[in-house]
């Protein structure tokens, strides 16, 4: 019986926690689905076609995204019998980004850094490059789960 | 400044009962913030500023002491 008020605590979730969820779960899906592409494939013979690979992890990020807070919208739509709808940013919501946004800078410069050494110790240039692109991934990730923390234990 | 987290207590909900049931929506309304935020300081999640205090005592005409409680500081 427990369930049901886990259940209605999930979905009774703000629209910015919501937010949060989709995009924490569409960024660590397309690092798990590029980190398998590159177990598999490596990381291409030339940088243009690491690059396109790139570009095409960023649109299916956009799109999962969008696709992720439609169907957010709907599954609440369906439970509470009303939308969705994002309210205007008050004091906590300012202070929970500022901490998650350090978080997540300080994920993303640190991996930043880190891709230069496998240049300095003179690895090919396209380790780098991936490592630079997962880098502001990871920082989104980081974001995204340190305001889940935030909005849920405070 | 210690390393304990302060530890700021709320009237919040009681209020709202003796306010004729007045609900988190309209609490926030009122003091201009999210229903999010009152549920969080109900639930003892989120402490206000200064300022979303002072708005709450306001709301239920009483002082802001009546309406929260300071308990000293807590070891995390």
């Amino acid at each position: 019986m427990a369930v049901v008020p886990q259940t209605y605590e999930v979905i009774a979730m703000g629209y910015k926690e919501w937010t949060a969820i989709v995009q924490l779960l569409s960024a660590v899906g397309v690092i798990v689905w590029l980190a398998m592409d590159f177990a598999a494939a490596g990381f291409g013979n030339t940088t243009a076609e690491l690059a396109t690979r790139l570009l095409w992890a960023i649109g299916a990020l956009i799109a999962i995204n969008i696709v992720g807070m439609i169907l957010a919208n709907i599954l609440v739509a369906i439970v509470r019998q009303r939308t969705l709808e994002d309210e205007p940013t008050d004091e906590r919501d300012d202070m929970i980004d500022a901490r998650s946004s350090r978080i997540g800078y300080a994920v993303t410069s640190s991996l930043a850094a880190l891709a230069l050494i496998p240049l300095a110790m003179g690895f090919e240039p396209s380790l780098a490059i991936a490592m630079l692109f997962v880098a502001p991934f990871a920082g989104g990730v980081a974001h995204a789960a340190a305001q889940l923390v935030y909005y849920r234990v405070g | 400044m210690g390393k304990g987290k302060a530890k700021i207590a709320n009237s919040i909900r009681t209020l709202r009962f003796h306010a004729g049931e007045m609900t988190q929506a309209e609490l926030a309304q009122r003091v201009g913030v999210t229903r999010q935020t009152i549920l969080a300081m109900e639930q003892g999640r989120y402490s206000p500023s200064l300022e979303v205090a002072f708005r709450i005592a306001r709301v239920f005409g009483i002082s802001i002491e009546e309406a929260f409680q300071y308990e000293g500081e807590t070891s995390n």
